[in-house]
């Protein structure tokens, strides 16, 4: 008992001392979340209410979208990203819950005694002989005592999992939404040159039905011109498409409802990267804040500390320490010991080893992490120099040079050097540039989406997928993942 | 009976001889040169020709003639080969490759029985060669790279001697690569005139060489690996309106030295106003027993034809080859036929895609030139208009390869007289009252037959007569002379 009282004590001021996050560890989140998010995250119905947030969403509906309400409108409306915050509070409450002291056992026990009456003159029972008899008896765990500090920290440690998870998929959803507004901006854009593109070779077509209605041409090149156009209006309709489609995801990322998905409004164009040269890759500071690898990290700090107590368990089983006071022949008696398992069968060996190999593999894949982390940040940053260089080339060079073509195109057909037919072909020749330039930069930003969630904590894994869908450029893209 | 070859021999051609005819007196010559020797060479030695004493120099419009110096009796010239930045008529400029600073070389002009010798320096980047091309020479002398010379390098000067045996109209030009050299532009003429004269003295003479280029409309030098769509096609190098005009008096006798070295084509060169006679070819003179009133004098590549008329008819007169293309400049002939298509529709459905598309060609090509002139439709720099200029009544619809044939009465000065006013009158819109008075109705497709005074109303009747069948009264009067 003399050891008991001091552990109890300990283990009390220990669990005093636990300071569980009153907001579920949302500020913590939102300070995480700071670098990938243009504005402050928000928890709709804690931080915020459900009325305000309908009114920011809609006011920001009612401008075009930019990256910024894109990233502000699915934190606000996404509902995924709301569970998040749910089980960021559920992960609250564990904590809360694991950082708490066990509670001791107690047990009463009542004993009749037959044969132990007495009788009076007038042969009564008297109250001596009534058979009344028991005990109470409280007993406690001594290793949840004892290792209540390991208890203590591994609850921390899946609270800190927890959050830095909660943070990734913060991190997951921004980016999704980015990949998805970059995908639709760009499908618009498109479309609009789709369109200038069948228009020209409808004017193809159009033509040459006026040269076969003058008798100039044979049918075969009017039907000629009248494929190429049948072909270029299947083209368009697969424009329309990947419009419609990408609206839709971009709808599903920001997590709109039914009612407002048909509000947003896509206008303008993609942005043209900056000029200045890319900062070097800020390899450290990547590591630092990589989300998984923090989240790996606190798992295994976790797992570290529950397998001290595993280890122990696995060869003491349980101990407990019991104390009771008994009733007997109305005399009460005091007792008291200490329990345990008797390792004469297994010797948790089998135990530990599996322990030993669980942490071997969590380390290990925390290793592996780190080299794969380190190489889609290469990659990614070679990528995003690389997609960089094409747009500026595009831009700087393949544009302008393009359009000074077509000038000289219709130049040329001043001077009858060529037909009309050429001119339109010409034309759709500048379009299919512009398509190009559009690939380009929806290449860059989705690229250097990639990489911004990657330096902002964001998965490898996520980055590295984004990136290979999108770099088919009118793939399905972003949205699937 | 004495060859060619002999004949040469006998004339003391060969290499070093001194003076004609000083190796073989009393030898003879054949009747192949009869027509183009005014005089006996054999034994014969002959001072060098002057101009205007023993001919009158001919006139190389928009060229020159190369000047000589007479060292120890020979005439001595001196023809240098270069790239010339030459203008084939205001607007179009190339790098051609000349003699002298000019293309197309100056014309060479002797006189029978000249002996001449010809330095030719090559400040060209390719070896060259110079051909005298239908003259009488020794076969050292003909300039054929390879075979009868070794290729003048670049920085090499070569001489060539020969006695001009015969008179006429020739030409010289690069025997080495000619493919090459010819398409840019290494080419001259050269008047030979007679010792003795058998024709009567010409007042004026021209020396014209037909030729064709090939130049993308904005590019500055001939393409010589253009085959058969040559697009400038010049006479003396010039493409009309850069043509000088051809100036004689009224009652002069005329004569055209007209050449060919075009690559591909033959020209049938017409000229208005004027019926002529064909009296020399590069081959000797044709007997006056066989010449025939000509307005057409077809000029094969590789041959000279001359013509003579006296210029009885003033006015300004065009000539030019007579095949249309001929008369086109930078026209692409691989555009589609428009011709009849109504313009309307097309302009507004391509204009939306490029401002300034006109549908052009729809009603010919006719208005090309003035749309340009006016400046309100573009061509590429350094290109010429398809057709060509403002004339004094209207725009002159013809370019290329004309000129134009100026008479007029009682001048001095041979300079552009400009435009001719006939006091004859011209062609004019008719009056109301003409065409009561000759029974003409516009809105009828064609005259009523009983005009031509058959009885007949109708294209045939019973008898199956028609208007032109050549029956009685039924001619027009076009086979009158």
């Amino acid at each position: 008992m003399k050891l008991f009282k001091p552990l109890l004590l300990s283990g009390l001021l220990l669990s005093a001392c636990v300071s569980v996050p009153k907001d579920s560890g949302f500020s913590e989140l939102a300070e995480l979340t700071a670098p990938m998010l243009p504005a402050p995250a928000e928890w709709v119905g804690e931080t915020i209410t459900e009325l305000e947030a309908g009114d920011r969403i809609s006011a920001l509906l009612s401008s075009p979208l930019t990256e910024a309400s894109v990233a502000e409108i699915t934190v606000l409306a996404n509902r995924d990203l709301r569970a998040v915050l749910y089980g960021l509070k559920a992960a609250s409450g564990d904590f809360a819950n694991d950082s708490s002291l066990p509670n001791p056992f107690i047990t009463a026990l009542f004993i009749d005694e037959p044969g132990v009456s007495d009788e009076d003159c007038f042969g009564n029972l008297t109250r001596k002989d009534i058979p009344i008899g028991g005990s109470i008896g409280i007993g406690y765990e001594i290793l949840d005592l004892l290792f209540f500090p390991r208890t203590l920290k591994a609850a921390k440690a899946d609270f800190n999992a927890a959050k830095f998870g909660s943070v990734r998929q913060f991190a997951d959803y921004a980016y999704k939404s980015r990949l998805a507004f970059y995908e639709a901006m760009s499908a618009k854009q498109m479309m609009g040159l789709a369109e200038q593109s069948y228009k020209a070779t409808q004017a193809s077509a159009d033509t040459a039905q006026a040269l076969y209605d003058a008798g100039n041409i044979p049918m075969l090149d009017l039907n000629r011109e009248k494929l190429f156009a049948a072909q270029m209006e299947a083209q368009l309709v697969q424009a329309k498409r990947r419009l419609s489609m990408s609206e839709r995801r971009l709808v599903q990322a920001l997590g709109l409802s039914p009612e407002k998905a048909g509000s947003i409004k896509l206008e303008g164009r993609l942005r043209t990267p900056d000029k200045s040269e890319l900062d070097p890759l800020p390899v450290q500071s990547v590591m630092d804040r990589n989300l998984e690898l923090k989240h790996r990290e606190a798992l295994i700090k976790a797992a570290a500390a529950r397998m001290g107590l595993s280890d122990v368990m696995s060869f003491v089983g349980d101990m407990e320490i019991e104390a009771e006071v008994e009733r007997h022949d109305g005399e009460y008696e005091y007792s008291g010991g200490v329990g345990f398992e008797l390792p004469i069968f297994n010797f948790g060996q089998g135990k530990r080893r599996a322990n030993r190999a669980r942490m071997e593999m969590m380390a290990q894949n925390y290793e592996g992490s780190m080299y794969a982390l380190d190489t889609s940040a290469k990659i990614l940053y070679d990528e995003l120099s690389g997609a960089r260089e094409n747009v500026m080339i595009q831009r700087q060079k393949v544009l302008p040079l393009s359009n000074k073509v077509l000038q000289g195109m219709q130049l040329d057909y001043n001077a009858m050097q060529i037909g009309v037919f050429d001119l339109l072909a010409a034309k759709r020749e500048q379009l299919s540039v512009g398509i190009a330039y559009i690939e380009a930069v929806e290449d860059y930003w989705k690229t250097r989406a990639s990489y911004e969630y990657l330096l902002a904590g964001g998965s490898p894994e996520i980055a590295m997928t984004g990136q290979a869908n999108m770099s088919g450029g009118n793939s399905a893209g972003a949205g699937d993942h | 009976m004495p060859n060619r070859r002999d004949t040469l021999k006998l004339a003391g051609l060969g290499a070093g001889a001194a003076a004609l005819g000083g190796a073989a007196k009393g030898g003879h010559h054949t009747g192949h040169h009869a027509h183009t020797q005014s005089v006996s060479h054999n034994g014969n030695s002959y001072a060098p020709g002057r101009p205007g004493h023993d001919y009158t120099p001919v006139v190389t419009p928009n060229g020159s003639t190369l000047p000589f110096k007479v060292v120890d009796g020979v005439k001595v010239f001196h023809l240098t080969a270069e790239e010339v930045e030459h203008e084939f008529a205001p607007g179009l400029n190339a790098f051609c490759w000349g003699y002298n600073g000019q293309v197309h070389g100056p014309t060479i002009e002797a006189v029978e029985g000249d002996k001449v010798r010809v330095y030719v320096t090559n400040k060209l980047i390719a070896p060259t060669t110079i051909h005298w091309h239908g003259v009488i020479l020794n076969s050292g002398m003909d300039g054929v790279g390879g075979l009868n010379q070794p290729a003048i390098k670049p920085g090499e000067t070569f001489v060539y001697e020969w006695t001009f045996v015969q008179h006429g109209t020739f030409m010289y030009h690069s025997h080495h690569d000619e493919m090459t050299q010819m398409a840019m532009g290494l080419m001259g003429m050269i008047v030979v005139h007679p010792r003795k004269r058998t024709e009567p003295a010409a007042d004026r003479e021209f020396a014209m060489m037909l030729g064709t280029w090939a130049i993308r409309p904005g590019a500055k030098r001939p393409d010589p690996n253009v085959m058969s769509d040559f697009n400038v096609l010049t006479i003396n190098a010039k493409s009309y309106p850069g043509t000088a005009p051809l100036v004689a008096r009224t009652g002069q006798r005329v004569r055209f030295r007209i050449g060919n070295l075009s690559a591909m084509d033959h020209h049938p060169f017409h000229l208005h106003g004027y019926a002529f006679e064909e009296i020399m070819t590069d081959g000797g003179v044709i007997p006056k027993s066989a010449r025939r009133p000509e307005t057409t004098v077809l000029v094969p590549t590789g041959s000279t034809r001359t013509i003579e008329l006296v210029a009885h008819n003033p006015g300004d007169w065009a000539m030019h080859c007579h095949m249309t293309h001929h008369v086109m400049t930078q026209m692409g002939h691989d555009i589609p036929n428009m011709i009849g298509v109504d313009p309307r529709k097309l302009d507004d459905q391509v204009t939306s895609l490029l401002p300034h598309y006109m549908t052009m060609g729809h009603d010919g090509m006719g208005e090309m030139g003035i749309h340009i002139e006016s400046g309100h439709m573009k061509v590429p720099e350094n290109s010429l208009p398809m057709v060509g200029a403002q004339g004094p009544h209207d725009y002159i619809t013809m370019g290329g390869m004309f000129t134009i044939f100026k008479v007029r009465d009682g001048i001095t000065s041979f300079e552009d007289p400009g435009w001719y006013d006939d006091p004859l009158g011209m062609a004019r819109l008719a009056s109301q009252a003409e065409l009561a008075r000759d029974g003409v109705s516009p809105d009828t497709a064609s005259m009523p037959m009983k005009s031509y005074g058959s009885g007949h109303s109708g294209g045939s009747d019973n008898s199956g007569h028609s208007g032109s069948s050549g029956s009685s009264g039924g001619h027009t009067g076009h086979d009158g002379h």
